[in-house]
């Protein structure tokens, strides 16, 4: 599987001369930038600096759009820590921990952590796509509506997990947020619930519906507050805290596997991506622990699992990316346009014909998260510093930060009027014991989970049997049950060698 | 557990339940088909059913707790919300006003205002901080984003401005 006359060949190229590593270091820190940013997304990043790879050659360009995605991967994580607000829908799952770590106090641990898992799903993420470039692309061949169906329900079942205390307003949540994801046009053509609103034709625009529910809510009640973290000897920002923090990620290979794993498989699935597997490995971490209570409330293992998924979801992506020149997101896209500019196109006769360019993008990439480790170091104790700042400048700050976020995501004034909409709704909801992430899961989830049911509906002619007749479907169907079914068997199981 | 401090959970039970209903209406309004109503349906009847069972189980508390009494913490607590009401009001005169008076000049009437409702009263913060922050934020926005933004003072005075 592995050419190692081309590796060679790679070798060269990256270390033949010192240029193609010349872009690394600025392309890492424009990644970090805009990904701390709310609403300055990664795939804006690469468009906007798309211009400056005319002027290099197609490793090069790849080297620079490569780094700003590693960059930007890790900086969503940041303002999902420190202002609860995941900027993406890839760091969500970060928030659910990483948020009530740094309200405790434990801001620098969790930003190490996140950067700890962020680099080791990252470095895995490509080892696997190294080793496995073309099995995995085969699989994504072999994925249809049906498949991803399966996916998103497993997404959708951590609904279930994240209740809270009311089992009940935890599901209304979730289902309530399924239904409002599946608002505007379907995929048959037919308009559902806009109230005559156009903007509202495209359906309700999510990652800003997730900024009012996590940020904006979250201001209304920092209002009374002096400081998020409240504090004064806790409020410091500590390098060896970060570096704590760093070290205890890279002591759960267990968790960073898991993730990475799930980040590679899930993150080549196109359309899907990074979005899903974040909530796909938090989920599964949630629900391996001895104590998933804990979850929620700022336990660490929470934030790695979400930053290990997210992080090597890259990988994954650039999988179906350079095996069969499908882009499976917006940050893929981009670097799509670097293959049309360079005259060249993805797929396996590109792999083949150019595996020495592969396996040095590869390589390249391994680089990069030693960078990333260096460069999210020496930057964190500076990003740290907004717990420094008092809540009566942060609030408004913030709060401007997420409006106009949501204004450069959608274009138009619907961003602004979601998260104010979503900001008042999630006050409420949290104030009465109703699941906030539970709804933005639903939100996310909807559109994708109603689309793929459709069209494995019609594919089968609405015979149920046709999922019986689909190997991955059931091979994940299964592996759901057992994921939900695996602690009470084997709570079962103990109590019954236990009586014996 | 009285009826002062069930109410707001059931109005917000309510809402579910009416968006749900309408929702459910409003699609199958749309097309009656199987595949318009395949996801919404039975999403809508669970919705329905757990909203229902939400409210007659806040109902029967409120009944087997019998009259009132006044909770001291419920009314610190709602002291305390008076600010969060005001927030959301400062905020939705943000959103509502920046497309018609301008990004910066919304913002710059934003930023005072929930500053001073959280008990900033140092003129020289109120005004300074504001604008500047109004200023690159918009500037800012204004050259990353590649759509229009409406503006009171304009790019090219902004720049000059700095």
């Amino acid at each position: 599987m592995i050419d190692f006359g081309a590796v060679q060949q790679a070798l060269d190229l990256l270390f033949g001369s010192f240029a193609p590593w010349l872009v690394v270091l600025p392309g890492l820190i424009i990644g970090l930038v805009f990904g701390s940013i709310p609403g300055l997304q990664i795939s804006m990043a690469m468009a906007i600096f798309l211009p400056i790879t005319l002027h290099m050659d197609f490793v090069m360009s790849m080297l620079f759009l490569t780094a700003i995605f590693t960059g930007g991967s890790f900086g969503g994580g940041v303002t999902a820590i420190l202002m609860n607000i995941p900027g993406t829908s890839s760091a969500l799952a970060t928030a659910f921990d990483g948020y009530p770590m740094a309200r405790q106090g434990k801001h620098n641990e969790a930003l190490g952590l996140a950067l700890g898992s962020s680099t080791f799903g990252c470095g895995l993420g490509y080892i696997v796509l190294f080793c496995l470039i073309q099995p995995i692309s085969v699989m994504v061949l072999k994925l249809g509506p049906t498949e991803m169906f399966a996916v998103t329900v497993w997404g959708l079942t951590l609904i279930a997990s994240l209740r809270g205390d009311h089992m009940s307003k935890g599901v209304v949540s979730g289902i309530f947020g399924l239904l409002l994801g599946t608002v505007g046009y379907n995929d048959l053509g037919i308009a559902r619930g806009t109230m005559d609103i156009d903007i509202l034709l495209d359906g309700i625009p999510a990652v800003p519906a997730m900024m009012g529910m996590f940020a904006a809510s979250e201001l209304f009640n920092l209002l009374n507050a002096k400081f998020i973290v409240e504090d004064e000897a806790q409020r410091k920002v500590s390098i060896p805290k970060v570096l704590s923090g760093f070290k205890t990620a890279l002591r759960h290979p267990v968790i960073n596997t898991r993730g990475s794993l799930i980040g590679i498989l899930v993150g080549a699935v196109p359309g899907v991506g990074s979005s899903v597997s974040n909530l796909l490995s938090y989920m599964e971490t949630r629900r391996r622990d001895k104590n998933p209570e804990s979850y929620g409330n700022g336990n660490p293992k929470g934030v790695m699992a979400s930053e290990s998924a997210n992080s090597s979801s890259e990988a994954g992506s650039m999988a179906t990316l350079l095996a069969l020149g499908i882009p499976g997101g917006g940050a893929t896209a981009v670097m799509l346009a670097v293959f049309a500019m360079n005259n060249i196109t993805g797929g396996p006769t590109f792999i083949r014909d150019q595996t020495d360019v592969v396996y040095a993008i590869i390589f390249a990439n391994f680089g990069q998260v030693f960078l990333l480790a260096v460069i999210g170091l020496l930057l964190i104790p500076m990003l740290a510093a907004v717990v420094k700042v008092p809540v009566r400048l942060l609030v408004p700050v913030v709060m401007t930060l997420a409006i106009f976020g949501s204004y450069g995501l959608t274009g138009s004034m619907s961003g602004p009027y979601t998260v104010l909409t979503f900001s008042i709704l999630g006050y409420f909801m949290k104030k009465h014991n109703y699941s906030v992430p539970g709804l933005v899961i639903g939100i996310l989830l909807g559109k994708m989970a109603e689309s793929e049911l459709l069209h494995s509906f019609q594919i089968s002619g609405g015979h149920i049997s046709y999922a019986l007749t689909r190997p991955v479907t059931l091979v994940i169907f299964v592996l759901l049950l057992l994921s939900i079914g695996y602690q009470p068997l084997l709570k079962f199981i103990k109590s019954r060698m236990g009586g014996k | 557990m009285n009826i002062r401090s069930r109410l707001p959970e059931i109005i917000l039970a309510g809402l579910f339940l009416i968006l749900s209903c309408w929702y459910l209406n409003d699609a199958y309004s749309a097309s009656a088909s199987t595949e318009n109503l395949l996801l919404i349906l039975p999403a809508a009847i669970v919705v329905i059913c757990l909203c229902l069972w939400i409210i007659g189980r806040a109902l029967y508390e409120i009944v087997k707790a019998g009259p009132d009494q006044a909770d001291d913490e419920e009314e610190e607590k709602e002291k305390k919300s008076v600010s969060v009401f005001g927030a959301m009001s400062i905020l939705a005169g943000f959103v509502l006003s920046m497309d018609w008076i301008g990004f910066d000049a919304a913002t710059f009437l934003f930023m005072i205002a929930l500053m001073f409702l959280q008990g900033e009263r140092r003129p020289l913060w109120l005004s300074a901080f504001p604008a500047v922050f109004a200023i690159l934020v918009s500037l800012f926005f204004e050259y990353m984003i590649p759509y229009p933004m409406q503006m009171l003072l304009g790019k090219e005075f902004l720049e000059k401005l700095i």
